[in-house]
């Protein structure tokens, strides 16, 4: 049981590291990347494009600078319990 | 050395759509699933290709004359390109010219929601707009002003010649009918609303109709197995001229703006507009011609020349492979007067006019039909030094009875073009492969 908890934990901590850097990468992102994202997300095709989440998201957050930073911010608080929850748990 | 066997050939150079219809007669219905989603957007690189050169296009024009010779060129275009589907309108054909205008859109892979109608109005929200909304969306107005300038108004340049389309139509048919109008809360997006006159207080389209009017073959066709029904072969037999109408409406309104900056601004400057527009533009194709091989090189040359609207042929040859273009789907079939209205459109008629002068932008023939020039362009920049990823043989198409000829040589063959060719562009030999394009 420990050693699963451990292991967990640990996997958690990851997940949290990375989402922590997603958090801190999207909360500086500029406009203009999230433009070149959504260029580069929408001409991968495979039907109907505008429904995929990935691209939902992105045009959701394109001129939308403040809904931008709070889903950020979202993503980071998240990690960090992750985090949290992870180191307990190891 | 030969890549097929004459059968395996035939095979290879089917449509999308006709194994679709093969896996469903065969029942396997996992197969035409996948292929309903690459056939969902086959048109994507012509269709994304063609806007990007219309803007591209229209911000050199703003650069290079300013705002005013913008304005009118591109009224003056939007005029000629919207006469046709004046005339429906005129006779008080209003729903034909709402459902002609929403199957443009349709093809643009943006979401359409439809708004309802009322006895005045049907509106519809482009959520996002694939178009104009998708150029705002990709940030190309900040990332790069220079070739996506705004306007004074800050108005996007690629709405502005949408606004100049809604603007002919409305003043040709004497009715305010068609507007679009950006949302505020949405970047990307747009409400488009046609206001009834001749049909005021009537009710144009039911929710069938409206759904119907919206939804794309494939989409329906999917929609179909997900109910278990099989009866789809309607839906995917030649798919790939489902968008026609926004392909032709595209190539129309660049062979319209090549006719009047031939006739303002002569044959010079219409050459340096196709060298910094659509010749950088295929740089991308010799990357991708850099990365791939031939065999998958040849099966997407196939699928584009289908969503270019091509009727073909291929053979092989040692060195290439030759698609016999009987017509090429955009500057063979207006050469033939068959783009967007058949007879609506040809060259001496209207704005669309052929280059009097034979030089290098028309493989040194004269006259010369003015929307080929961007081929002799890009044979010129292969032949000196860019991968033979789209040769075409300008003498082949010489009237429009005539097929053109174009090539894709292998990879691994020789730099050897035939002298013609060569002199066709102007130049005496070719140059070796930039070291760029060896992967």
């Amino acid at each position: 049981m420990s050693l699963l908890s451990q292991l967990v934990g640990t996997f958690f901590m990851f997940l949290g590291f990375i989402g922590i850097l997603l958090g801190f990468y999207l909360y500086r992102m500029k406009q203009e990347d999230l433009g070149k994202m959504y260029m580069s997300a929408t001409m991968m095709g495979g039907g109907e494009m505008s429904e995929t989440p990935m691209v939902r998201l992105l045009t959701q957050l394109r001129g939308n600078d403040s809904l931008k930073k709070q889903r950020a911010l979202q993503v980071l608080v998240g990690s960090i319990l992750l985090a949290v929850v992870g180191a307990w748990l190891a | 050395m030969l890549l097929y066997t004459p059968e395996e050939l035939v095979s290879e150079s089917r449509s999308l759509s006709e194994m679709a219809v093969e896996a469903l007669e065969r029942g396997n219905l996992d197969e035409v699933r996948f292929l309903l989603g690459r056939m969902s957007v086959g048109h994507i690189e012509l269709y994304y290709g063609y806007l990007d050169w219309v803007t591209q296009m229209a911000g050199k024009i703003l650069r290079d004359f300013g705002e005013d010779y913008f304005e009118t060129t591109s009224g003056k275009i939007a005029r000629f390109l919207m006469a046709p589907y004046a005339e429906g309108l005129k006779e008080g054909n209003e729903k034909g010219a709402i459902a002609d205008i929403m199957t443009l859109w349709c093809h643009q892979l943006g979401k359409i929601d439809p708004l309802g109608e009322t006895g005045n109005e049907v509106a519809f929200s482009l959520a996002p707009c694939g178009s104009g909304g998708r150029l705002v969306l990709g940030a190309l107005y900040e990332i790069s002003p220079q070739k996506y300038p705004r306007l004074r108004d800050d108005k996007p340049l690629f709405c502005r010649i949408c606004q100049h389309l809604q603007g002919a139509l409305n003043e040709t048919s004497g009715k305010a009918f068609w507007s679009a109008v950006p949302d505020p809360k949405q970047k990307g997006f747009c409400r488009v609303r046609f206001s009834k006159h001749d049909t005021r207080g009537k009710f144009l389209f039911n929710a069938e109709e409206t759904s119907q009017l919206l939804t794309p073959r494939c989409t329906k066709a999917l929609q179909r197995l997900e109910n278990n029904r099989l009866d789809i072969q309607d839906l995917l037999r030649d798919q790939h001229t489902e968008w026609r109408p926004l392909h032709d409406l595209l190539n129309l309104w660049v062979t319209a703006l090549f006719s009047v900056v031939y006739e303002e601004q002569g044959t010079d400057y219409l050459s340096e507009l196709v060298w910094e527009t659509y010749v950088n533009m295929f740089d991308g194709t010799y990357r991708m011609y850099s990365m791939m091989d031939t065999r998958s090189l040849f099966r997407n040359l196939v699928r584009m020349w289908y969503y270019h609207q091509a009727t073909f042929r291929v053979t092989e040859e040692e060195d290439r492979f030759v698609f016999r273009l009987d017509p090429c789907g955009s500057g063979g079939r207006l050469y033939r007067a068959e783009a967007l209205i058949p007879g609506a459109f040809q060259y001496g008629k209207g704005m669309l006019c052929e280059i009097q002068e034979p030089g290098d932008i028309t493989f040194g023939r004269a006259p010369f039909p003015i929307y080929c020039i961007h081929c002799a362009a890009t044979n010129r920049d292969q032949y000196e030094g860019k991968p033979w990823a789209f040769i075409i043989d300008g003498e082949a198409m010489s009237d429009p009875s005539k097929p053109c000829i174009q090539y894709i040589y292998k990879k691994e063959a020789p730099r050897k073009a035939p002298p013609s060719h060569l002199t066709q562009v102007g130049l005496t030999e070719a140059k070796p492969l930039h070291k760029e394009y060896v992967i």
